[in-house]
């Protein structure tokens, strides 16, 4: 099956393009910008706490808190339109609820470190705008 | 002119509930409702939905919920049983039950038969959101009576 080149770029490890698109978030609080850069704060909070709640289900091979935290994250991510994300979480939950191969869980969750820490540095650095 | 003072009026009294675990949505939740419903006295945010349970003698007038209220607190009751424990104690109140999912048939079907409305998360949820607040707000406004002639 041919690849398409966002996820040739996942497996070397390098996202040359951005992740993130802000449209939806601006469209949803009508372009205030403090209230852009609450919600940003709340992101950059929340999305590290998920990704060490999940990094911790696969060390304990808790396939219920796997399942759980990759369900939530897909609304956490798509407030920032984050839309590379969303079958990697599809696919997690459902290993998670089918509670199978931790191996399959483990590659995916790099994946998901990889662009969630991307995704991190796009927000912080628009950030700068908005103060 | 009359009716739009008496819809100011009424919002002013409004309290709507959110009860979603996930911060950051409940946070875009709440911003979109107040810049929409400005006239709104109150939008709160509870983390589960025993917390919103607690508070429901101030009568809010609608309650917006994630289904899968247990993904972080693994304690906390899903969403299926706070409803049924709102209708129990406010049978009036309106719920809109939120939830990510695409197969909820059986889930639909349960939230259905309590008289929620459901919307599924994804980037139109908000805009029917809106529909729905307002038809819910509105339905409550008392009639305007025609002066007799």
């Amino acid at each position: 099956m041919l690849k398409s080149e966002s996820e040739k770029d996942i497996q070397k490890n390098t996202i040359i393009e951005p992740v993130c698109d802000l449209t939806y978030l601006s469209e949803m609080t009508g372009g205030k910008k403090n209230m852009m850069k609450a919600i940003m704060d709340v992101f950059l909070k929340q999305i590290p706490e998920e990704l060490q709640s999940i990094t911790d289900g696969i060390a304990k091979a808790d396939y219920l808190v796997i399942k759980n935290y990759s369900h939530t994250m897909k609304s956490s991510v798509s407030i920032m339109s984050i839309s590379i994300l969303i079958p990697i979480l599809k696919e997690m939950e459902d290993l998670g609820a089918k509670a199978t191969d931790l191996d399959k869980i483990k590659q995916l969750n790099q994946q998901l470190n990889l662009i969630c820490n991307q995704a991190i540095r796009e927000i912080e650095k628009e950030k700068l705008n908005y103060i | 002119m009359f009716k739009k003072l008496l819809k100011k009026i009424n919002h002013n009294e409004k309290i709507i509930f959110i009860v979603e675990d996930n911060e950051v949505y409940a946070k875009l939740l709440q911003t979109f409702i107040q810049n929409h419903f400005p006239n709104v006295k109150e939008i709160k945010i509870f983390r589960i939905g025993e917390m919103c349970l607690m508070e429901i003698n101030r009568n809010p007038s609608i309650i917006i919920m994630d289904y899968f209220l247990n993904s972080k607190y693994e304690e906390a009751n899903n969403g299926l049983e706070i409803i049924k424990r709102i209708k129990m104690l406010k049978p009036k109140t309106k719920i809109i039950v939120l939830s990510i999912q695409e197969k909820f048939n059986v889930a639909i079907e349960a939230i259905k038969k309590y008289d929620c409305i459901y919307i599924q998360k994804n980037q139109e949820a908000f805009n029917k959101v809106e529909h729905f607040i307002n038809e819910i707000l509105n339905r409550d406004i008392p009639p305007v009576f025609e002066p007799w002639n």
